[in-house]
């Protein structure tokens, strides 16, 4: 749910990178927070990790990063991560709330198909407790982990995670070297200024 | 319904009802939090702590707490207090979406921020419903150049 100031011209808008335990979405964060470019060091926040001791989200990792200013509107995005972690997910719900836009983050291995389609279906059962529909709210995958030897074809990732009425953008990623992290954020930031285009 | 759009006479009422509390309670920062953990407005010292983040960890923290109510079959708390050796925080519900948070020194009592608080959430609360009734503008944004938006975000080259 964005947040529209007109008072003080700003516009904020909460992006979710959400996905199955170690599949990269905290690295995703990181990557950004470490590599974007920003006009001044004050567009770009501190990054916050609620992390365990061996160093696994607990809560979420969150990062404020601004935007150009569009049509005199400043556009601040809160980017936030969910725990992966199945026992979670009241977590997971609680950092849903008021989303905007989602990045799906799926880890491309074999080995972690199940994983990746039983968190998409929580997923969607966790925005339903919220009241939300995935199909009003713009998303993107990101099929990370590219690198991994036994990772599996982007085809066979397409037709598991992505064969809904409506196919949505996807990316390839390796998070750890920043490939494909600044495609999917500048993918689903579009998107969500775009949902203000001719509203 | 989400929380409303925002105009000049909401902030200048927002910064009324927060000035009067800072100075009423000694508190030294409150603020508005929208529940997803959007800082709407603050007022104190806000030199001294990093804002953004409290508001959304203030936020997030709040609505762990309504988990746990859930988990005692109680339908709402209404508010959260953690208190610390110099500083403390006390988190009031002001409506479905939105929280009043406050920081203060140790020397004051949560007992005394609630006095004060109580009815700055209610002109809080009275404000947004008014905000609400107005009804929202749509942003205005069908001649934006579509070029702007495309890259958004560029990585530092190495």
């Amino acid at each position: 749910m964005a947040i529209i100031n007109r008072a003080t011209k700003e516009l904020q808008l909460k992006i979710v990178y959400y996905g199955p335990a170690k599949s990269g979405k905290t690295t995703n964060l990181e990557q950004v927070h470490a590599n974007v470019q920003v006009p001044d060091t004050t567009t770009k926040g501190k990054m916050t990790s609620l992390a365990t001791s061996s160093d696994r989200t607990l809560f979420f990792d969150f990062f404020p990063l601004e935007a150009t200013t569009i049509k005199g509107f400043k556009t601040k995005f809160s980017l936030f991560t969910v725990p992966g972690q199945v026992i979670y997910n009241a977590t997971r719900q609680i950092v849903l709330r008021g989303v905007d836009g989602i990045v799906f983050v799926a880890d491309s291995q074999y080995d972690k198909m199940g994983e990746n389609i039983e968190t998409f279906q929580h997923m969607q059962d966790n925005l339903k407790s919220l009241n939300l529909n995935l199909e009003d709210i713009p998303y993107v995958i990101q099929y990370n982990k590219r690198d991994m030897p036994d990772a599996a074809p982007v085809e066979f990732l397409e037709y598991v995670l992505n064969n809904r009425d409506i196919h949505v953008p996807s990316f390839e990623g390796v998070a750890n070297n920043c490939d494909g992290v600044f495609e999917t954020l500048n993918m689903i930031t579009k998107m969500l200024i775009h949902r203000y285009l001719n509203k | 319904m989400g929380f409303p759009q925002l105009i000049e006479e909401d902030l200048a009422q927002f910064d009324r009802v927060l000035g009067d509390l800072v100075k009423k309670s000694e508190a030294m920062l409150s603020m508005i939090v929208e529940k997803a953990g959007y800082l709407i407005h603050q007022f104190g010292n806000t030199a001294d702590v990093d804002s953004v983040t409290f508001a959304t960890l203030g936020s997030n923290a709040f609505n762990a707490t309504q988990f746990m109510a859930q988990l005692v079959n109680e339908p709402n708390f209404t508010s959260m207090y953690q208190q610390g050796e110099t500083y403390s925080t006390l988190i009031l519900n002001i409506d479905e979406n939105c929280l009043l948070v406050l920081v203060f020194g140790t020397q004051q009592t949560v007992g005394s921020m609630k006095y004060y608080a109580t009815p700055a959430v209610k002109q809080i609360a009275a404000q947004i419903a008014s905000a609400s009734a107005r009804g929202e503008t749509p942003l205005d944004l069908c001649d934006m150049n579509p070029e702007d938006v495309q890259r958004l975000f560029t990585r530092t080259t190495k």
